[in-house]
């Protein structure tokens, strides 16, 4: 594979030498403070930031940049002084013919010196957070909950990456090495300590029996958003030997905004058992289309209410009281009728009920629901 | 005895099967070029000066192409200045010379005379683009323009003084074709056609159609840019480009001469702003989910150090400072045409920290009306909505929220505050960092027949 190359070379080009004379390369500057930021919260291209100090000439200079095999967006690049910036004045960039990844500067020095110049550019791949990973490590009573994030670097550049200063969104940065095709993990969140709330959560009508245990915690303010990535849940159970781990189940967390919750859907429920059961059904305030005597024909529905009785059985295996979400759902224009209403109604289609269970009890749910002014080819509850 | 001079608009030789029956002069050089070029077509009209000295009668000039895009309908010769006395008697096209017409000029006297000569080609573009960097708090930002001028017309214009065109032109066949890349079949299937200016191809204009196609000699710097291929010209300080309008174009003429080099592309500064002072706010759907879009409201005027000239449409990266003021990379966008005065918008990015949880609540429906079948032709439908953002930004932040049912007849209510239009709402919210707000307002729509009972206040 063909070794690619980031350069910075420095063209002499004098004012006074003729239009398409040589000039010579004269300098290969290392780079310096080179710095790589990833804006994950947009899923956008990484930004990489270097500096390089160079030796101008008094006069018009030519600097080259050349980058065979990065993808690097060419719409993004800038160039800076970060030194010196009153003696230094652009005066164009040109591109040479395609198939060349470069870049000249065309740069007037106001006398002859040491340089430092900053070029940032966006990558669009080359090195690349391939995934995020998150350790979320409940504690023995699943009142709290460790969080660890990694980040792993995947440098595809082609060149080694040393000394960088990686950035992961708000994250502190960390200062990293990648060779060339290595991998690396990077710690992006150090074990913080979140309060958790363990939650119970029925939905019957799409789980069937099954419980779904989440675990919520808040993003706190100092933290900064949490990052998108896969976290697996792990209980720490003690043992013979000590602490051990119980891995839980896993799911993927979204982009959390700072003080937002971040709900974690761990697995099921196993000593929860949920039946669900229609106890009644009925129509009501049926409206009929008009229909001539002796026609054959037969009346059409075309206006109706709809009555349903459910009823949720729950029931726990467990030694300590608890209390189960159940989540059902409905369409329309819907009520619940009668002294057993929903705890909170979360939107047209879904509602909850908070049920207190007892330890190794039993708890019934009954409730009605009535759906008005159903047409046809309409959904029903 | 005729006098035949060559024109070369390139360094490809040309074969020198031309005949013995004539006498060639030394190619008089190149005295000065001007390029328009067009942004919203591919075209580029040349125009170039050299002076060429006759003799006293019938000279003949010859002008060849080979290995360019010129278009050869279009090349034109004129004497500058008066030009009196100078005749063109007639134009002839060589049949064992593709590429290549010949003038054939009466002078009244010897000596040299100012030539033009000017046509079209295709492969010199130009584009805007623009760099956006935001402050920590969006509320300032610094605004470049740079105009990106390339050339893949397979020929040099060194010092060459460049006028950029925008505006639309109307071509009915494309310079590109009537170059290097048109089949021979295909133009004969042109001839007797109009031209590009309208005028039926007949005689001479069919015969240079005849002469296409043209071979390609290869890339003129196969050898690379790091022998110093890039030069510019004389480049001592910043080019400035003064903009103008012609007619319906606007155009934007560079103060110094540049090289033009095959194959390259160069980028200018146009304009450039430090106050640019953009307006930035959120944008969302109510109900599209996923994160508000960040929309930059950019004004070209001279309180936001601009408005010198129209900003042509381009393409703009967007970048903003973090509190330590360094760069992050927001992502490209594209900006529109701006006009002196006019503030426009773009996309630039998603604002994730605004967070929005827009639900219907409630639905009712009632006020039916039954045909004598008694089918249903008529209700009315209250959609209810709650809507609640919280805003976990750092910085305030200005949301724009749309909500909208068009194309069926609604009326909103709870909607106080809103800007209504066409079937759909808009709120504007303002908040603080860790501000919320929450709406809860309703659609009533419409249907059937139920529309001649639906009041007309709050429509």
């Amino acid at each position: 594979m063909k070794a690619r190359t980031l350069l910075l070379g420095i063209l002499l080009a004098a004012l006074a030498t003729p239009s398409f004379a040589k000039v010579k390369l004269v300098l290969m500057p290392q780079r310096e403070n080179v710095r790589l930021h990833f804006e994950l919260e947009s899923g956008g291209a990484a930004l990489m930031e270097e500096e390089r100090v160079v030796a101008l000439e008094d006069g018009v200079n030519q600097v080259e940049m050349a980058w065979e095999g990065l993808p690097i967006l060419p719409q993004s690049i800038l160039f800076d002084p970060v030194d010196g910036k009153e003696a230094l004045t652009t005066l164009a960039v040109s591109t040479p013919p395609s198939g060349q990844s470069s870049l000249i500067w065309w740069v007037k020095a106001d006398g002859a010196g040491s340089y430092r110049l900053r070029i940032t550019y966006a990558l669009a791949g080359g090195v690349t957070v391939e995934r995020m990973d998150y350790s979320a490590r409940a504690n023995a009573e699943e009142a709290a909950i460790d969080l660890t994030g990694r980040a792993r670097l995947y440098n595809g550049s082609g060149m080694d990456q040393n000394g960088v200063s990686v950035e992961l969104g708000d994250t502190q940065p960390s200062t990293v090495s990648l060779d060339r095709d290595e991998r690396r993990d990077l710690l992006a969140l150090d074990a913080a300590t979140y309060p958790l709330t363990k939650r119970y959560i029925s939905d019957s009508a799409v789980e069937g029996g099954r419980v779904q245990l989440m675990y919520e915690w808040d993003v706190p303010a100092a933290r900064g958003a949490q990052l998108p990535g896969k976290a697996r849940a792990f209980l720490a159970t003690a043992g013979e030997q000590g602490q051990l781990d119980t891995f839980l189940g896993e799911s993927y967390l979204g982009y959390t905004p700072k003080n937002e919750t971040c709900k974690l859907f761990v697995g099921f429920a196993n000593n929860i058992e949920v039946q669900r059961e229609l106890t009644a059904a009925s129509d009501e305030n049926v409206k009929f289309t008009k229909v001539k005597e002796n026609s054959g024909e037969s009346p059409e529905r075309v206006l109706w209410d709809t009555k349903r009785v459910w009823k949720v059985t729950l029931k726990n295996h467990t030694d300590k009281a608890l209390t189960v979400r159940v989540k059902e759902h409905a369409v329309g224009e819907w009520s619940v009728e009668g002294d057993i209403q929903p705890t909170s109604v979360e939107d047209i289609g879904t509602m909850y009920f908070d049920v207190e269970v007892p330890a190794n009890g039993e708890k019934v749910l009954q409730y009605t629901v009535v759906q008005r002014n159903i047409e046809p080819n309409e959904p029903s509850i | 005895m005729k006098q035949v001079i060559w024109l070369f608009p390139l360094l490809a030789l040309l074969p020198a099967a031309w005949g013995s029956k004539v006498e060639l002069s030394t190619v008089p050089p190149r005295e000065g070029v001007e390029v328009i070029i067009y942004r919203d077509v591919d075209l580029t009209l040349v125009r170039e000066q050299r002076t060429i000295r006759f003799h006293k009668g019938e000279n003949e000039v010859a002008f060849s192409w080979a290995d360019t895009n010129i278009d050869p309908t279009s090349v034109r010769i004129r004497i500058a200045g008066d030009g009196a006395g100078y005749a063109l008697t007639q134009t002839t096209y060589p049949p064992e010379q593709p590429n290549t017409l010949v003038w054939h000029i009466t002078a009244p006297q010897d000596g040299p005379a100012p030539l033009e000569v000017s046509y079209f080609t295709s492969g010199l573009t130009w584009s805007a683009s623009y760099t956006l960097i935001l402050s920590c708090d969006e509320k300032e930002a610094t605004l470049a323009a740079d105009f990106s001028i390339g050339n893949q017309s397979g020929e040099d214009y060194e010092k060459a003084n460049v006028t950029l065109l925008t505006g639309g032109v109307r071509l009915i066949e494309q310079v590109v074709a009537l170059g290097a890349e048109v089949s021979t079949a295909a133009l004969r299937s042109e001839a007797g056609k109009a031209d590009a200016y309208g005028v039926p191809m007949t005689g001479a204009a069919s015969a240079r159609m005849r002469a296409a196609p043209m071979e390609s000699a290869g890339g003129l710097f196969a050898d690379g840019f790091l022998g110093g291929r890039g030069d510019l010209g004389y480049l001592e300080h910043e080019i400035a480009i003064a903009a103008g309008t012609s007619s319906e174009h606007e155009r934007y003429t560079l103060d110094t001469e540049l090289g033009l080099l095959n194959g390259w592309v160069t980028r200018l500064r146009f304009a450039e702003s430090d106050a640019a002072k953009p307006k930035v706010i959120a944008r969302q759907q109510a109900f599209a989910g996923g994160a508000p879009t960040r929309i930059v409201r950019v004004t070209n005027d001279k309180g936001h150090g601009l408005g010198t000239a129209p900003l042509p449409a381009g393409a703009v990266s967007v970048f903003k400072r973090d509190t330590g003021g360094r760069l992050i990379y927001l992502g490209d966008s594209g900006m529109p045409y701006a006009a002196v005065g006019q503030e426009v918008e773009f996309p630039a990015g998603d604002l994730s920290d605004i967070v929005i949880e827009a639900k219907t609540v409630g639905l009712k429906k009632h006020d039916f009306t039954f045909d004598d079948n008694g089918r249903v032709i008529g209700r009315v439908v209250e959609d209810h909505f709650n809507v609640k953002i919280r805003n976990r930004d750092t910085i305030e932040r200005e949301l724009e929220l749309i909500h909208g049912r068009p194309g069926v007849p609604n009326v909103v209510v709870g909607a106080d505050g809103a800007e209504r239009q066409a079937g759909q709402i808009k709120w504007k919210f303002t908040l603080d960092p860790e501000g919320q707000a929450e709406k809860t307002y309703q659609f009533n729509e419409y249907h059937g027949v139920a529309v001649n009972i639906m009041p007309q206040e709050g429509r």
